[in-house]
């Protein structure tokens, strides 16, 4: 199974760049700081001086080229959609008319703003992938949870979610194989999976499903009882073999993220 | 937390991921995933209740921002989260926490498939508010009345289904929950 293969690491794409050596932290918070930006450009010179700042980051990360175009595979009919929508129908009261189809009116109004959007949507997908194929998920996982810890105070339980996350990871694979051998063990049964319509189709799944959840609710019944057994008590006092250190470069980056950003949103022109 | 919480809210998340794969794929051109996610979703908020379907859930978007393929069509990434269809993920948590409300908990020994009816139903009503008002926020629809045409009406029939299944399952994993949690307590 596809999901198999690809979910151990994820997207991340390991090389030795400077931007994988960046604290979790610090790609996190400029990802952050860069979506935000990315969503109050105004101008397309905003956005050209966004792209080559992305483009940059991307040379520097050593990702093939290849990996972040992929990245937008899923979404390129949506993107064509939004374009062609925008095209028709982005220009409200009216606009100069460029061409039409049936009682569709073309604007240019339309086409400019069509293409803004598809482009800021393009950027915004290629930036949070960056991070992605940068920063393997317990990387990840661990950023958040140093991230969430000052907010523990008003009740969010950093570490417990970085917990959760680890032991979700863990079982994903686990699940998948139990979700083919219980279909397998159904089909042998005389279950018909693949044929008819959708109603037939998701009464079909009944059968699978519900030994699916069962058994999970005993796995996680089991884990629970091995985590106490060997003292698991919460976060409070846990160690842990690697450590988050902000080094220099770190602080570079955070520079260069803020000095793009005055740049994008710099008003007028020069 | 308990640590028991922890292990079902962590295997539910799980799950959905796996879920999110089990997807029966319609020629639907507006590009908005149509999968058993949303199954997975309102029955993780029917088994768990609302406070842990909520965590379970936002643990399951958590896995997708690390970057696994959790979601459907083995999408992942921080960058599905915020593109164009980030909307009806988002409200995931939110419609898990109203299936969950709607339901009750599972230990107290209520099953009425009415009630989880009802909690599948009005679960799904977060994800179509959020998900249409995303799509116009991001700029890919122009107008509210367009994205209830493209990113609403066509799943509304599908999403009862999914969400008459998860009711039907639901029933059976709640009475199963039921009987074991005697033993539970020893």
């Amino acid at each position: 199974m596809e999901l198999l293969r690809s979910l151990t690491l994820g997207q991340y794409v390991p090389r030795a760049s400077p931007v994988h050596r960046l604290d979790p932290r610090t790609k996190i918070l400029a990802a952050t700081a860069l979506m935000v930006v990315v969503f109050l450009v105004r101008d397309f010179r905003g956005l050209g001086v966004f792209a080559a700042f992305l483009a940059a980051a991307v040379a520097l990360s050593q990702v093939p080229a290849g990996f972040v175009l992929r990245g937008l595979r899923p979404i390129w009919i949506l993107l064509l959609l939004t374009l062609v929508l925008q095209i028709f129908f982005g220009a409200s009261g009216g606009g100069t008319p460029l061409w039409r189809l049936g009682p569709f009116v073309a604007t240019r109004e339309g086409l400019v703003q069509g293409l803004f959007v598809t482009a800021r949507l393009v950027l915004l997908v290629v930036c949070t992938s960056l991070l992605t194929f940068t920063t393997s998920p317990v990387e990840l996982a661990d950023g958040m949870e140093r991230l969430l810890r000052p907010f523990r105070r008003v009740g969010v339980p950093a570490h417990e979610l970085a917990m959760m996350m680890t032991i979700a990871l863990r079982f994903i694979p686990t699940l998948v194989e139990e979700t083919e051998k219980i279909m397998k063990a159904q089909m042998a049964r005389g279950a018909d999976l693949d044929t008819g319509g959708l109603l037939r189709r998701a009464r079909a799944l009944v059968p699978v499903l519900v030994p699916l959840f069962v058994s999970a609710f005993r796995r996680a019944e089991e884990l629970a009882v091995a985590m106490e057994a060997r003292g698991y008590r919460g976060g409070e006092g846990r160690t842990r073999m690697k450590q988050l250190r902000y080094r220099a470069q770190d602080l570079w980056a955070a520079l260069a993220v803020a000095g793009i950003s005055v740049l994008v949103l710099w008003p007028g022109r020069w | 937390m308990k640590s028991r919480d922890l292990a079902v809210c962590a295997l539910l998340a799980a799950l959905t991921a796996v879920c999110a794969q089990l997807s029966l794929t319609l020629p639907a051109l507006s590009g908005v995933p149509f999968t058993l996610q949303v199954f997975a979703v309102v029955l993780a908020g029917a088994t768990l209740g609302a406070r842990r379907g909520f965590v379970s859930q936002l643990l399951y978007l958590s896995l997708g921002v690390a970057g696994l393929p959790v979601f459907a069509q083995l999408r992942g990434g921080a960058s599905v989260l915020v593109g164009p269809t980030a909307g009806y993920l988002w409200a995931f948590p939110v419609a898990a926490a109203v299936a969950g409300a709607a339901a009750g908990l599972p230990e107290a020994g209520t099953n009425s498939p009415l009630r989880l009816a009802a909690g599948a139903v009005l679960a799904v009503v977060p994800i179509y508010l959020l998900g249409a008002a995303w799509l116009v926020a991001s700029g890919a629809v122009p107008s509210p009345a367009r994205a209830v045409q493209v990113g609403v009406l066509p799943f509304v029939i599908p999403d009862l289904v999914k969400a008459a299944l998860a009711v039907a399952v639901a029933v059976r994993v709640r009475a199963a929950l039921a009987r074991a949690a005697p033993s539970r307590k020893g």
